[in-house]
Order: C-alpha cells, then sequence, then structure tokens
C-alpha cells in the first residue's frame, strides 16, 4: 500500500484527508506529520500542515523487503509456531499467495472447518487441515494462544535475521512520527504504544481472513444462523471474508451498522490472536451487502455528478464511513467535470462534489 | 452433512421449543462469545443478566484483570460494536439490550 501524501489547514485536516484517500478509518492508517501548521491566534493563514499516510501497517517495513524477506521465512516460523498456519503459504512469493486465495474460495476450506468442528470431512488442505485442528480445537483461542510465546520468539528471530537493517531504521522512524502525532493529537490516544517493531512478526491479510473467518463461523453459531462462508482475495492487502445465506439482514443492520460493528470486533479478536502487527485488512461482507452497495454509491455519485455539472452547483452528500467515501471521491474521480472533497468531522464528515474548474 | 445440521439447528431448538428458556438468551449467548473472542482470558468472562423488564434485557460483562481495556477499545469502539451486534441478536427475539461493562 503506497504512501499518500495530503496538506490542510491543520494536521487534523490533512489526516482526515488522508483518510479519505486511503478510505479507512483512523485506526486502521498509519500516518506522519510532515509539517505541522502553526495553530496560531490567526488559525489557518500561517502555513498549511502535511501528513503522509498508508494503511496500517504495512508499517514500518518497505514493501519490497517485505515481500522477499519477511514472507518466506517469516511465514514457515508461523506455520511451525502456531500450528495453524497456511499451507498456502508455505509456496515461496507470489505463486503461495494465489493459492491462498483459491483454496479460499474453494470447498477445501469449508472442509477444514468442519474437521476442526470434528466433522472429519476433506483433504482439501492436505497438511494444513490438520495443523488448524491441533491449532484449534472447538473454536477455542486457548489452543492457539499457548504456544503463541514460542511462536513469537521465533518469528522474532527469524524477522531479526530477515531485515536486519531496514526494519530497524523504519521502527525509528514510526517511533518519532508516534511521538509527534500523539501531541498534535492528544484526543486520539493509542491504547497500544508503538514500540520499536523490529523484532515482531507481521500477520498478513490472508492469516487474518483466516482468523476472522473462525471467528464468523463462531458467531453464526452464537446467532443461530446457518450460512456459507468464503475468503476472497481483493489484492495483496486486502481480504474480504463473504458471508451468504438465507435471513442475513440480522447480521446487516439499518446502514450495515451491524455488519461494520461484526467487522470492527472481528478485526480486535484478530489482533488478540495476532502475535505481532497485522498487514492489510479484511472485510466482511454479508449477503453481498457491500458489493450492492458499492454498486448503489458509485451509481449515486455518477447520477450527483451529473447534477452538479449541470447546475454548477454544489452538492453535499450526506455523511458516511471513510470506506464509502472513498468509494464515491473513486467515481467522482472517473468523472470530468467535478472534483470531490470531504469536510466536516467524524463520524459526520461528508463528501462535497463541485463543478472542476 | 447430517453434523452440520445437529449443530447449526440446536440454538434455535432450544430458544424457542425449550419453555424455560430465558428471555435473550440468544443476545446473552451472542455476547458471551464476542467478549471472549477479545479477550487474552475466556474463561474469567462472565455475563449476568438481570430479570427482563418488558422487552428490556440488561446484561453486564465482567472479565479477567486487564482485559477490560480490550474490550472497550480505543474511544470505546470495540464496546459500541459489541454493544451493536448484541442488539442485533436481541431484536431477533423482540427485545432490547443493555450492555454495560463492569469492572
Amino acid at each position: 500500500m503506497e504512501w499518500v501524501e495530503t496538506t490542510g489547514d491543520t494536521v487534523e485536516d490533512a489526516r482526515d484527508r488522508a483518510l479519505d484517500t486511503l478510505g479507512v478509518a483512523f485506526d486502521d492508517a498509519e500516518i506522519e506529520v510532515i509539517t505541522e501548521s502553526k495553530k496560531g491566534f490567526l488559525g489557518f493563514g500561517k502555513g498549511e500542515a502535511r501528513v503522509r499516510a498508508r494503511v496500517r501497517p504495512t508499517q514500518p517495513r518497505p514493501k519490497a523487503d517485505r515481500r522477499d524477506r519477511g514472507r518466506k521465512g517469516g511465514r514457515t516460523d508461523r506455520r511451525s509456531g502456531r500450528g495453524r498456519g497456511q499451507s498456502d503459504a508455505g509456496g515461496p512469493g507470489k505463486g503461495g499467495r494465489s493459492d491462498a486465495g483459491g483454496q479460499g474460495k474453494g470447498r477445501g476450506q469449508g472442509n477444514a472447518r468442519g474437521q476442526g468442528k470434528g466433522g472429519g470431512q476433506g483433504n482439501g488442505r492436505g497438511g494444513d487441515g490438520r495443523g488448524r485442528e491441533n491449532g484449534r480445537p472447538d473454536n477455542s483461542k486457548k489452543a492457539g494462544r499457548t504456544p503463541s510465546g514460542d511462536k513469537r520468539s521465533a518469528a522474532a528471530g527469524s524477522a531479526a535475521d530477515q531485515g536486519a537493517t531496514t526494519p530497524q531504521d523504519d521502527a525509528d522512524r514510526g517511533r518519532v512520527s508516534e511521538k509527534r502525532s500523539s501531541e498534535t493529537e492528544s484526543k486520539r490516544q493509542e491504547k497500544q504504544p508503538m514500540e520499536p517493531r523490529d523484532d515482531e512478526p507481521v500477520m498478513l491479510a490472508a492469516e487474518q481472513a483466516e482468523l476472522v473467518e473462525d471467528f464468523l463461523d463462531g458467531l453464526l453459531d452464537a446467532f443461530g444462523r446457518e450460512a456459507d462462508l468464503e475468503r476472497v482475495e481483493i489484492d495483496e492487502e486486502t481480504y474480504e471474508v463473504r458471508v451468504t445465506g438465507q435471513d442475513l439482514g440480522l447480521l446487516i443492520g439499518p446502514k450495515g451498522n451491524t455488519l461494520q460493528a461484526i467487522q470492527e470486533v472481528a478485526r480486535t479478536a484478530v489482533q488478540q490472536q495476532a502475535p505481532g502487527r497485522l498487514s492489510g485488512r479484511v472485510h466482511v461482507d454479508v449477503a453481498g451487502y457491500r458489493a450492492q452497495r458499492r454498486d448503489a454509491l458509485v451509481a449515486f455519485t455518477t447520477q450527483l455528478a451529473a447534477d452538479v455539472i449541470e447546475s454548477g452547483a454544489v452538492k453535499v452528500l450526506e455523511p458516511m464511513s471513510p470506506a464509502d467515501r472513498k468509494v464515491v471521491h473513486d467515481a467522482a474521480a472517473e468523472i470530468d467535470g467535478v472534483t470531490s472533497t470531504s469536510e466536516g468531522e467524524e463520524p459526520g464528515r461528508r463528501v462535497v462534489l463541485q463543478p472542476a474548474d | 452433512m447430517s453434523d452440520i445440521d445437529d449443530r447449526v439447528d440446536d440454538p434455535d431448538d432450544s430458544d424457542e421449543a425449550d419453555g424455560n428458556t430465558i428471555p435473550g438468551v440468544g443476545a446473552r449467548e451472542v455476547l458471551s462469545y464476542l467478549v471472549k473472542s477479545v479477550v487474552s482470558d475466556p474463561d474469567s468472562v462472565q455475563i449476568d443478566a438481570s430479570q427482563p423488564s418488558g422487552d428490556k434485557i440488561s446484561l453486564e460483562v465482567h472479565v479477567g484483570p486487564g482485559d477490560m481495556g480490550r474490550v472497550i477499545g480505543k474511544r470505546g469502539r470495540v464496546a459500541n460494536a459489541i454493544r451493536t451486534v448484541v442488539g442485533a441478536a436481541a431484536a431477533n427475539d423482540g427485545l432490547r439490550a443493555e450492555v454495560d461493562f463492569a469492572d
């Protein structure tokens, strides 16, 4: 995931703009303040703030390093430590990754879950299915957790071996930026201060997606609902776990609130189980809600943009989540004759469409 | 496939068929699951339910030492997310759920 750099009258403005560009919430982004505006008596006009941000945590390791080194070795360690790593992940490099996506979609995955619960069918995932079963019988996290100490140090060792210099530099930078952002944004407290993390393993989106799937599986049980789960790789940093079945409106809620809440708890659950940092994102979709919402938003934006172009009047949209705003911005960017910005504070932040000059 | 049927249908059956079931058991089960998913010590999680008054049930969450921060989350985000999901579970039974996080 690339860095984006934005400016604003204040650090907060610049940051909000960056979050819009990325389409993620504050908690999912890593933000560095490059220059702060002077919060002088005159407010704005004393120089603009500049920040850069990216989706957390593609953190702090540069992409190239993470792909080429972090991956291969780090994964192997993770697997042996956890007893639930992905067999797909064992393959080095990108070949292994596309396997991950494919397996997530196929029945192999479902079989592996069934096994964990005692269903005992199918060897779709080969050695991996067994690994999961050992690591997490009956949906309990404890089994997965107990060995995490070992795993942590094992993976830590490998990470240190692999990326001795670069991560160190980056970690330093991360520390500095953390400190600065906490100065400028005292209201946004980080509960887990970013310590130097050069020795910590990174959990990739593919692996998180498995945990999210397990979480959703248990949640559906608790709800007494039957549904199919499917993991889909959107891109290297983004997975989507899709829940499909009958009568799932309950899990979506008004305006997708329940769905959003489920995703929030899922993320927290993954953090609880992750030995280190999370890389990339996992979205949850229920009954195609997100996809539909995306399509509807694009259509809506297209319609509004036509109005704006025709009338020359500015249109202010209703408040939306960062992800939704990104959809609108992306859609607007495809249309000649309009520009889009965002204004207001979360959770009331909204997109404004205006005629291009 | 029979194993799947057993598993999935069980909770529903016990909710509706069993006359002794406390109202809001679905919400309570969901709450328990959510909280246990985010804490480091799931065994210490305890959910106290008060007698429902009208359509409202009150659920109180107790967790082990050190886990409350995780359950509440930054600016209460996780707590609110849990409330939202539990609210959906309660609404499924025609109830409203109030969730308190006690330390």
